[in-house]
């Protein structure tokens, strides 16, 4: 840390930092902690958000606690939260396939053939799968379980194990309309499920094991399923503990993409339906706002002890793990013991020094070297395979579509992307400008408050930024309904400026974060430096931290701009006027239309798509040189 | 121009560490001063709180007539060399060299002139239009001195500023910075760790242990009559030897005992102090080149001390030769082209008017 400790006598000379972080504490106290309390106070009242407003103590928390519904959408979340875990496998295993390549050029095609599927927003993606692949009769799950004869397997199982006829002969199972199969569906969707954030990170922290390490490791003799083990694994540990909590918490606190695939109300049978989702129904639909408030409180209690727990149960420091680990206690070794170790030892070099032992290796290495490419490519055909989808149909007639819907076919029909162009046009500009001046607000607002954070330890400092900590922990979709009353109190529902400003609260706390991290990693003596050539804190903040933040900058600003993008779950709930959707919601509308034109539908989609495939595409040398650099090293 | 008082200066840091203690010196206008000693002494600290990077915990600080302790850095008047140079990285050297000028709303003009002369009295002027990032170790150094030399300031401040460079450039660094100070005729404050850039370039050298100064004295005296121990040890490569024994004999004869049969007579200016320590433990401490050299050779009938030849290193213009003495081991350092074999006995001349007297209670001095 730069920062050194500044008392409250001592104040006078350096009251002007405090300006830096003003705009950040307002507006987190505004859109995050008033609509917290808010929240908290209107749990006790039976409250529909309008006339209806009645103190009635604990009553919603009692009725809450007593309802199945309530725990059975936890339930819901922790499936797929313990799924979602699962799902982290393939990432790490592609990450560690591309960092085992040898050549760079071709760790860089795979990087970059990696993110560009990954980036479409997720709405799009779950709304592709909706589509092609769950749908019930020439879906492609039922049309890949049909033909590769998995589906007799199945049905075999579900009269052995009496799943009760999920699947039969001769009757297709309906994915997303069976009470049964929609939660499969909800862990199926994103199949190979690697997310690019995840193998960027991993790949990160490989790249700095050292090539010395390989070649120590190589000369031990240490094969490569071991130097996985040992090696690999132990040092992007602590990235995987980070990923495990994030996804966790992320899922249990999801509302958009269950609401996406099985709609407001959880599917059929409301079988899917998880906790924020539960909350948004009680509020918007069945105006029950008080007892929607308490669902969001003692979501966030959730939440917040889960992740005190998780962080806990993994950390590996921590002395039970470690004992655990431990090697028992070491015993005298004696000679005979020694002399018996030693000729294994030289029986096993003769082994291997053996020809066949030799050329069996050499064998097993190159199909070893054959299956990493292999596996790259085989995950890289599943991950484009929606992006193929999209881009095919798109320039298919209905006609075509039912014919044939993955082949292409002549003859094209551009014109389909001048229709999307003017059903979705409108709505992308509204996204261009929101995540624009989301991004722009968020980085200006948290670079200053970074500063203030990072260069002096002031009176009051460390009570801000455990104000920001705790936000962290905290489930911004908990806070939502009051966050509503709120907008409309400030005359603000219906308006960009609302999405603007809660998108730029809510960024503060991931930017002030990552950016407090980069700005003490600054060597003090630069800004010493700057202070004795007479600059203020104004001009060190301008001339010595703006100029060295670029990528860091870029890196955060990729992430906000992304993640502006993609929310739809509050445009949805704020937004009326239809000329001014973000365009995710445009989407999710288009997809509920009963009369479905896919060809415009798809370019629609694609249109929504291509601004974050080439945002990524062209940052993401720096993103990549972001992740090393700063924002993983916490 | 001006001259640093400080009085009775302090700093404190959280949890009562005193890291700088009861801090005393006036320094001259003009004058070079070295503050020295090992890691954590304090030296940097005080250093510090003279820019206004610190604050000061009690005491006052002056520079010129003027009381800084409230000032800010930026109107003390002064400029720091930093160890890392802490060049603006996205800044040219031009630049680097300027900004602190055109914060303070310099014209145009004056600034370029400025900078101009800097880079001349460097040597830096065909560096001017590249980053920090393009240039080695010692250029970067020469431009953080230029950062420094254009604001004309009343006092340089240096912090460790040759340790990142290697061995060769730190030489000649050295030369330039004493050659600078003669020019220029500024106060310069210089922090190091090393005890060779401290003799070499400070005018006066303060040396510092635990937050206390030891002892502030110029080069010659520093090294010809350390304080105490401590000093003593600092002082000097190899650094002086020290040997454990008693005060014997009577009056008029007083020698002094040490292990493994050493014996050595007390010279007739240290007999009057030493005279209070008979049959009590002392400390002596012989410098390297004070045993076995030339000069102790040639004076015939000095005392020698029997001992066994351990190990020879070879440095071309003389050789360190350790000798084990009991168990205890000694330098001596003597011209080349003497041979010692290594296992062999020998009986180096001690040249014992040379000797130092420390008190093993106190570590101090005896005089």
């Amino acid at each position: 840390m730069a920062g050194r400790d500044i008392k409250w006598r001592e104040i006078k000379h350096h009251w002007e930092i405090y300006l830096f972080v003003i705009p950040t504490l307002v507006l987190i106290g505004l859109f995050l902690y008033y609509p917290a309390a808010s929240g908290v106070f209107h749990s006790f009242f039976r409250w529909n958000g309008a006339d209806i407003s009645e103190y009635v103590g604990f009553q919603n928390y009692v009725s809450l606690l007593q309802s199945t519904e309530f725990w059975q959408s936890f339930k819901v979340a922790f499936l797929l939260g313990g799924w979602n875990v699962v799902k982290m496998i393939p990432a790490l295993l592609v990450a560690v396939c591309i960092h085992r390549c040898r050549s760079v050029r071709m760790q860089f095609i795979y990087r970059t053939l990696f993110v560009i599927p990954m980036v479409i927003p997720g709405l799009v993606v779950v709304l592709i799968w909706r589509s092609f692949f769950f749908e019930a009769t020439s879906g492609y799950l039922n049309r890949f379980l049909y033909s590769t004869g998995l589906f007799d397997v199945l049905s075999h199982l579900d009269k052995f194990f009496n799943w009760g006829g999920i699947f039969v002969p001769g009757q297709s199972p309906a994915w997303l309309g069976d009470p049964r199969l929609i939660l499969v569906a909800c862990v199926v969707w994103g199949f190979p499920w690697v997310g690019s954030f995840a193998v960027l990170t991993h790949l990160a922290k490989l790249q700095s094991i050292g090539k010395d390490v390989y070649e120590a490791a190589d000369i031990d003799g240490v094969n490569w399923w071991t130097k996985f083990i040992r090696i690999e694994l132990p040092l992007i540990m602590g990235s995987i503990y980070l990923l495990l909590v994030f996804v966790i918490i992320e899922t249990i606190k999801d509302a958009g993409m269950v609401m996406a695939l099985a709609g407001m109300f959880g599917g059929p049978g409301g079988k899917a339906t998880v906790p924020a989702l539960f909350m948004i129904r009680k509020a918007f639909v069945e105006q029950e706002m008080g007892y929607a408030c308490a669902v969001g409180i003692i979501l966030t209690v959730i939440v917040i002890a889960l992740q005190k727990l998780l962080t806990w149960v993994m950390n590996p420091e921590r002395a039970g793990f470690r004992s655990r680990r431990a090697p028992a206690a070491p015993r005298a070794v004696t000679a005979a013991e020694s002399a018996q170790t030693d000729d294994r030892a030289r029986r096993l070099i003769e082994r291997r020094s053996s020809p066949v032992y030799r050329s069996l290796s050499r064998v097993g290495a190159g199909v070893l070297r054959f299956n990493k490419h292999l596996t790259i490519w085989a995950v890289l055909a599943f991950a484009f395979l929606p992006l193929y989808l999209m881009i095919v149909v798109s320039f298919k007639t209905n006609t075509q579509f039912y014919a044939a819907p993955a082949a292409l076919t002549a003859p094209f029909h551009p014109e389909n992307w001048a229709e999307a162009w003017r059903l979705v046009m409108p709505t992308v500009a509204n996204s261009v400008f929101i995540s624009t001046s989301v991004t722009v607000l968020t980085l200006c607002f948290a670079l200053c408050a970074a500063y203030f954070f990072a260069r002096q330890k002031m009176p009051l400092s460390n009570f801000f930024w455990n104000a920001i900590l705790i936000l962290m922990m905290m489930p911004m979709i908990a806070n939502l309904v009051p966050l509503f009353r709120l907008l409309r109190d400030l005359n603000l529902l219906n308006t960009l400026s609302a999405l603007i400003l809660v998108g730029a609260a809510s960024g503060q706390v991931f930017g002030v974060f990552v950016l407090r991290n980069f700005v003490a990693d600054i060597p003090g003596d630069l800004y010493e430096a700057a202070e004795i050539d007479g600059a203020s804190h104004f001009q060190q903040l301008k001339n010595v931290v703006l100029p060295l933040s670029g990528p860091i900058l870029g890196t955060v600003g990729v992430m906000q701009f992304v993640a502006a993008w993609n929310e739809f779950v509050l445009p949805l709930i704020v937004m009326r006027d239809h000329t001014r959707l973000p365009v995710m919601v445009q989407l999710l509308r288009m997809a509920g239309e009963y009369l479905k034109f896919w060809g415009p539908l798809m370019a629609g989609y694609a249109l929504a798509s291509i601004p974050i495939i080439l945002l990524f595409v062209f940052s993401m040398k720096l993103f990549v040189r972001g992740l090393t650099e700063g924002a993983v090293k916490g | 121009m001006a001259r640093v008082i400080l009085e009775h200066v302090n700093k404190i840091y959280p949890g009562n560490v005193k890291a700088v203690d009861d801090f005393n010196l006036e320094i001259k206008d003009g004058e070079f001063v070295v503050l020295v000693g090992p890691s954590g002494c304090g030296k940097s600290t005080t250093l510090r709180m003279v820019a206004g990077l610190e604050e000061i915990s009690g005491g006052i600080i002056k520079i010129g007539d003027r009381v800084v302790n409230d000032v800010p850095p930026k109107d003390r008047d002064i400029t720091m060399v930093f160890q890392n140079y802490a060049l603006y990285p996205h800044m040219t050297v031009r630049e680097n060299m300027a900004f602190g000028l055109k914060l303070r709303k310099f014209p145009k003009k004056e600034i370029e002139s400025r900078v101009q002369e800097a880079a001349r009295i460097l040597g830096i002027g065909e560096l001017l239009e590249r980053r920090p990032k393009a240039l080695s170790g010692g250029q970067r150094q020469r431009v953080a001195v230029g950062r420094a030399i254009v604001r004309k300031p009343a006092v340089f401040l240096f912090d460790e500023p040759l340790s990142n460079l290697d061995a060769k450039m730190r030489v000649q660094m050295r030369v330039e910075i004493s050659r600078l100070h003669s020019q220029l005729g500024t106060t310069m404050i210089y922090v190091t760790h090393d005890q060779v850039e401290a003799m070499t370039m400070g005018q006066r050298i303060v040396v510092m242990k635990d937050g206390l100064i030891q002892q502030v004295a110029d080069p010659i005296s520093l090294y010809d009559g350390p304080a105490n121990r401590f000093v003593a040890g600092f002082i000097g490569m190899p650094p002086m030897n020290v040997f454990e024994g008693h005060i014997r004999g009577g009056q008029g004869n007083l020698t002094f005992e040490g292990v493994g049969g050493l014996r050595l007579p007390v010279p007739d200016k240290y007999k009057a102090a030493l005279a209070a320590y008979r049959d009590k433990p002392v400390t002596l401490g012989l410098r390297p080149e004070d045993i076995g050299s030339a000069a102790a050779e040639q004076l015939a009938g000095d005392p020698r001390i029997r001992a066994v030849v351990e190990v020879v290193e070879p440095m071309g213009s003389e050789s360190y030769i350790y000798f084990r003495l009991a168990d205890t081991t000694f330098i001596s350092r003597v011209d080349a082209h003497r041979k010692f074999k290594v296992g062999d006995t020998s009986e180096p001349a001690v040249f014992i008017d040379k000797a130092h007297f420390f008190d093993p209670q106190t570590n101090r001095r005896i005089d």
